[in-house]
């Protein structure tokens, strides 16, 4: 059984055929290359998959790409625009966020959703939003003062 | 890990969605979610023929009138509850429980529906694919024995959902639906008491709909978990707590407490009706806690923190969910 | 380019905070890291594993594996018969006759896609004879226990390590200085405990992966994320009996995490085993989560006897110390983690009698090796948490008794060594001071603080070219892997400051054994002082030719010269200038560029000759102060705050150091408080990130990071290593606070609130009992 299914990925229209048992996470890494989006558990517990649909985290991992059809997907490789990185992304660079980075893509689409919907969160709104993002390298801690920077700078 | 291979219907209708159900007997299965199924089918635990996508049925939605009180779609996801302004301002028993389970992604895409519906846990029946090879299976497993209780002919595993206890209290009901129609039950009904197949749906039963009853002025709630971690895990002990005060605040209308994780259905606590009329003294509240500690059964299940820790924070945990359900509904 | 955040110091590129080569590819998701590489005509393995802990094979029917389509190999340990291991030759790629953990692989598959390699594994059937296992520490050291390893007598070992054949130790490490016993009975007082730790795992979130393709002629190239590809180039090579050229191991441009975890043989070993079989077609291997916990590696388990003699005034005289590590069913790494436990096992004291005794001990469970801090976290779990018990006894304060007597400058260390960059005190003292140590606290709040030395291996060499391009850009090459610690920058930043040339002139690449020189390792916090004197030699070497290349076109000699942002310029005289690209091209017309050569090895003095791994070049030294609350009723510690002070030498790169502090104590936290594989019958039963409690953002504190630079006399610009240990004095840091606070001793790791409630109950029935 296969199906064609409309994607919608970082703004760009896509037309994937996908059996039903297929991840999202696979498809948009081996069949579209946005290999950004990270395969770290596979059980839902580490984050590194996380994307946004229709603006909603989600794991890639736990979601079946032919459920997926008509939707607007946002990938790691959608939040810079242009070649201009998103605030977050600038901040994550100044404050040494990054260390082996392959948890970065899943922790900097979250924090884009919670400074969608709360531009100005605390520290704890901070810690609270990235808890579904397990980090070995950091302790967390710069990964959350770059979030509350890019927070200030975005108001 | 990948999936094992199945079909895939996407019906319009929950009348659809539930002659598929029931037409594809136990080869069936609704995904709504899907942060629980698509685990348990990585694992092998299950493998439907056919997954029956729940996504495009109308249950999405929130309502709520003083006449009918609080409605909520089977689809509406735990985010999309612990935001809505009414849900925090009327509930917050609700809210506190939805944002207490697992972690902001599996919150927004995990359903109250399936929340409820939410499968028993028990570390046998979680324990490594590899090592289950060579081990006969558990009662779970379709097998004939228990790791658990040696001897025992039924599963011990516990329901661990963290909707159901504040939903319990909230003095929720459910809207089944199958292809003869709709029905609404306590959601108490819900759960079997069997570790094994711990909900009473038959095959082409579908919850629609969860409601809960108008919120009472002077009231209030609270949800406490215990867990190792702030995120991610399920409860090893899940408390909610309502209670509802007469108008001058000091004699006790209605009281409910309910626990998650230490039993194989969710433990509602009757003692509490015995509240009713009563002042909330703290030594009433200890007396109810003390028998919450008697109804709860944990047994050793779980990796980690030792079955007897988590049976004396049920006492500690339900005096902590009832205060602060005392201080809400009095200040 | 813009700074991190600026240093003041003479230096131009070091010290200062500059964005990491890599942050750019890893914030836009375009970093490659392997799990990114897809070959032509690559196939999918996968590994089928043993459900026993201990079995005899009896048969493997890979028969209806082999006929399913789409499957290219299927290979069980008779199609591979070798053998390899790093200190100890004891591991087969595959099992041989009998398996000895739950979860050795016992047969691979290799097929056109992940989904028929894992229905292949479906249909391979194994008949297995279980035999009686050895589950624990104290049965495998009993004497007539079952032997994990009969014919340990007949492995082949490398120097130093010491097994006990007929028994299931496979190093015995002893250190001994002093009478201990004279020393004993000169104490005042003496203290007894054992302390235990569990197996704890590393969770890099990019779990193993290896891909390996066999030429026809025996040639072998694998693209990795080993930390160390050097050393894994060797442990092929010598276990295949096949040349080191003919092993090339590429390594990817990324890597997702570290901690010791990535080194030796593991996706690897099956890979290999595949592609030996189907020659000409890449095999790509990617562990599972489950395979993480149940079949690649953790920390070893440890249980630690502890016997130390005191004067009443606080002074040690003596220490005894019983290291026992469980190293699971292959030695991996083991041997040496109890060399490294071992040599920190009396902790950082002048204790003029001490004797250790640690064995490295074979079990029937997963295997334990390399994990940050190396034998570290066991020993200071013990050592520092006895301390405050001693403390605690002769109502002195812990940093007292700690200052009193912690190594200095040009004592002399347990292993006979001079003790050089001796800065732990400054590192007490930083500590304390930012923490406010003394300073009263609430009800059931406490503060503890924990120190730490740890060896760096020694000697071993590390070697770099750094090449000057045409445009007078600059290539470092070298065997260093970028694991996530920010060694890409920091040796750009040293190559830039040798060479006087601005950083993003320079670059720094993946390893490549076929290109890149040899390097040891990227292990042990050595990187940043070996390889950056490798990198600083080659860049001097190759500023040098530089200069005499130019002199002759700026009419000076060589000395006369100097060089500055690129530019090669006459000392005094501004107006004679030529970049390095003018220099190259006006010398060597359009294709000339230079090549500096570097290699460093620390010089051994004499005495220590005989001193495998004694001998240090420089010690890991730190400390850590916790602020916790303890809430009675149920046990739960909330721990309120951390301080890392460790002393860094020069920080060529601050925002780096810091970071390695604050990942450290996250991950010394976790240990502390609820990390645990959890083993039942040799099974791993938490192997999922759901049931193992690795912290989540809310569970880790601030943490403070303070850096104490005190330039190291031989390291690149002062520079020392730092990340290896930063999560070690962690644990006995929390379980002091907690004592302070509420007057209970932990001594089994992790700290769950049932312990501490059970200890807290145990104390007032005590306190009652002892009430009048």
């Amino acid at each position: 059984m296969e199906r064609t299914i409309a994607l919608t990925v970082n703004e760009e229209s896509y037309e994937v055929t996908v059996r039903p048992h297929w991840m999202l996470v696979d498809v948009l890494r081996d069949r579209l290359a946005l290999t950004g989006t990270k395969k770290g558990c596979g059980g839902g517990a580490c984050g590194c998959c996380t994307v946004l649909i229709g603006g909603e985290p989600a794991l890639a991992c736990m979601t079946l790409a032919i459920r997926c059809g008509g939707r607007h997907i946002t990938t790691i490789e959608g939040l810079a625009r242009n070649g201009t990185l998103h605030p977050l992304q600038e901040a994550a660079i100044a404050h040494g966020a990054v260390q082996c980075g392959y948890c970065t893509p899943g922790w900097l689409l979250s924090a884009k959703v919670l400074l969608d919907r709360n531009p100005a969160p605390t520290r704890e709104d901070v810690r609270a939003a990235i808890s579904g993002n397990l980090c070995r390298c950091t302790g967390y801690r710069k990964i959350e003062d770059a979030i509350l920077a890019a927070a200030a700078r975005t108001r | 890990m990948t999936l094992p291979k199945f079909d895939y219907v996407a019906p319009r209708s929950v009348q659809e969605a539930c002659q598929l159900l029931e037409g594809g007997g136990g080869g069936a299965r609704a995904i709504a979610g899907g942060t629980e199924l698509l685990m348990a089918l990585k694992n092998r635990q299950e493998s439907p023929g056919v997954l029956v996508d729940l996504a495009a049925l109308p249950l999405d939605k929130i309502s709520y009138s003083d006449e009918d009180g609080l409605r909520i779609g089977a689809l509406v996801t735990l985010r999309h509850l612990a935001a809505h302004p009414l849900v925090g301002a009327k509930y917050p028993v609700l809210a506190q429980a939805a944002r207490a389970a697992g972690t902001v992604q599996l919150q927004a895409m995990a359903t109250i529906g399936g929340n409820l519906c939410q499968n028993t846990c028990c570390m046998y029946y979680h324990r490594a694919a590899g090592a289950r090879q060579s081990l006969d299976p558990c009662l779970k497993l379709d097998g004939d024995l228990c790791y658990v209780v040696a001897g025992s002919a039924q599963c011990w595993a516990s329901y661990a959902g963290d909707l159901a206890p504040a939903l319990l209290v909230l003095g929720a009901t459910i809207v089944i639906a199958d292809s003869h129609g709709e029905k609404i039950m306590p959601l108490r009904d819900l759960f079997s008491g069997d570790g094994k197949r711990p909900h009473t749906l038959g095959p082409g039963q579908l919850v629609t709909e969860i409601r809960v009853p108008s919120a009472a002025s002077r009231s209030g709630g609270a949800y406490v978990k215990l867990r190792q971690r702030a995120a991610l895990d399920y409860p090893l002990l899940g408390v909610a707590a309502y209670v509802a005060m007469d108008a001058a605040g000091t004699t006790c209308r209605e009281a409910a407490l309910a626990l998650t994780g230490v039993e194989r259905t969710p433990v509602i606590v009757e003692e509490a009706c015995r509240l009713q009329g009563e002042a909330l003294t703290d030594g009433a509240i200890q007396t109810l806690a003390a028998a919450a500690r008697r109804r709860a059964r944990a047994i050793n299940n779980v990796c980690g923190i030792p079955v007897r820790y988590r049976r004396d924070m049920v006492a500690v945990y339900a005096e902590s969910a009832l205060r602060r359900a005392r201080d809400a509904a009095t200040h | 380019m813009k700074l991190v955040s600026e240093g003041v110091d003479a230096y131009r590129v070091v010290g200062k905070s500059y964005p990491r080569a890599d942050v750019r590819d890893k914030v836009t998701g375009s970093a490659l890291y392997l799990e990114d590489l897809r070959l032509t005509g690559m196939l999918y393995g996968k590994v089928l594993r043993s459900p026993h802990s201990h079995a005899r094979l009896v048969r493997v029917d890979t028969s209806r594996a082999r006929a399913l389509p789409g499957v290219r190999a299927v290979i069980t340990g008779a199609d591979f018969p070798f053998v390899h291991g790093e200190s100890i030759w004891d591991e087969p790629f595959l099992a041989r006759d009998k398996v000895r953990y739950k979860g050795e692989a016992v047969a691979a598959v290799a097929a056109v896609d992940e989904e028929t390699a894992e229905d292949a594994l479906a249909l391979i059937t194994v008949d297995y004879e279980p035999l009686p296992a050895v589950l624990d520490l104290a049965g495998a050291v009993k004497p007539g226990a079952i032997l994990v390893h009969e014919r340990l007598d007949t492995y082949r070992c490398e120097l130093g390590i010491t097994p006990i054949p007929g028994s299931n130790v496979c190093n015995h490490f002893q250190l001994a200085r002093g009478d201990v016993a004279a020393g004993m009975a000169e104490a005042d007082y003496l203290f007894e405990d054992t302390f235990t730790t569990p197996m704890q795992q590393h969770c890099s979130i990019e779990p193993h992966i290896a891909v390996c393709r066999v030429s026809n002629d025996d040639e072998m190239t694998l693209w990795l994320h080993n930390d160390s590809p050097y050393r894994c180039r060797k442990e092929i090579a010598n276990a295949l009996k096949i040349p080191l050229k003919d092993v090339r191991v590429i390594t990817a441009p990324a890597i997702g995490g570290n901690f010791g975890g990535k080194g030796g043989l593991k996706a690897e070993a099956p890979a290999i085993a595949l592609a030996w079989t189907l020659r000409n077609r890449p095999i790509r291997i990617v562990y599972t989560r489950e395979e993480e916990f149940c079949a690649a590696l953790g920390r070893h388990p440890s249980l630690i006897r502890m016997k130390t003699g005191v004067k009443r005034d606080g002074t040690i005289v003596a220490r005894r110390a019983e290291v026992y590590l469980d190293t699971g069913a292959y030695a991996e790494k083991g041997p040496t983690v109890a060399v490294f436990a071992g040599v920190s096992a009396a902790g950082p004291y002048k204790i003029p009698h001490v004797k250790v005794d640690a064995y490295c001990v074979y079990t029937n469970k997963c295997v334990a090796g390399a994990m940050r801090g190396y034998g570290g976290p066991q020993a200071a779990w013990a050592y520092e948490s006895q301390m405050d018990i001693i403390a605690a006894r002769l109502g002195m304060d812990p940093l007292e008794i700690r200052l009193k007597q912690v190594y200095e400058e040009g004592d002399e260390h347990i292993t006979g060594q001079d003790s050089v960059s001796q800065n732990l005190k400054e590192c007490l003292q930083a500590v304390a001071a930012r923490m406010e140590w003394g300073k009263p606290l609430g009800k059931n709040r406490g503060r503890g603080i924990a120190c730490m030395e740890r060896a760096v291996k020694t000697p071993f060499g590390s070697a770099a070219y750094v090449q000057v391009n045409e445009d007078g850009t600059v290539d470092v090459i070298s065997s260093t892997t970028e694991v996530g610690q920010g060694s890409e920058t920091v040796l750009r930043q040293i190559a830039a400051e040798e060479l006087g040339v601005p950083l993003e002139s320079v670059a720094k690449a993946a390893p490549d054994t076929a290109f890149t020189p040899f390097d040891a390792s990227t292990t042990s916090s050595r990187s940043t002082f070996h390889m950056g004197n490798a990198v600083k030699t080659a860049a001097a070497d190759a500023r040098a030719q530089l200069l005499t290349l130019a002199a002759p076109l700026l009419d000076a000699g060589p000395s006369d010269l100097t060089i500055r942002d690129g530019h090669v310029s006459v000392q005094g005289d501004a107006s004679k200038t030529l970049s390095i690209a003018q220099v190259l091209r006006q010398h060597y017309g359009p294709s000339g560029t230079v090549l500096g050569r570097g290699y460093y090895i620390p010089t051994m003095p004499k005495r220590s000759a005989e001193y495998y791994s004694r001998y240090m070049v420089y010690w890991l030294l730190g400390a850590n102060g916790a602020e916790v609350e303890v809430d009675t009723t149920t046990g739960q510690v909330k721990v309120l705050k951390l301080w890392g002070a460790y002393d860094t030498g020069k920080a060529i790169h601050p925002v780096n150091c810091e970071g390695q502090i604050q990942g450290g104590a996250a991950t010394g936290l976790g240990f502390a408080m609820g990390e645990e594989v959890i083993f039942q019958d040799g099974e791993v039963m938490n192997p999922t990130f759901l049931a193992y409690k690795t912290p989540v953002a809310p569970d880790v504190p601030e943490i403070v990071p303070i850096l104490v630079e005190r330039p190291h006399p031989w390291g690149p610009y002062g520079a020392k290593g730092l990340g290896e240990t930063t999560n070690v004095p962690v644990p006995p840091a929390i379980a002091n606070a907690i004592f302070d606070a509420v007057g209970v001793r932990i001594k089994d790791l992790p700290i769950t609130p049932d312990k501490v409630l059970d200890a807290l109950k145990k104390r007032e029935r005590e306190v009652r009992h002892d009430a009048p």
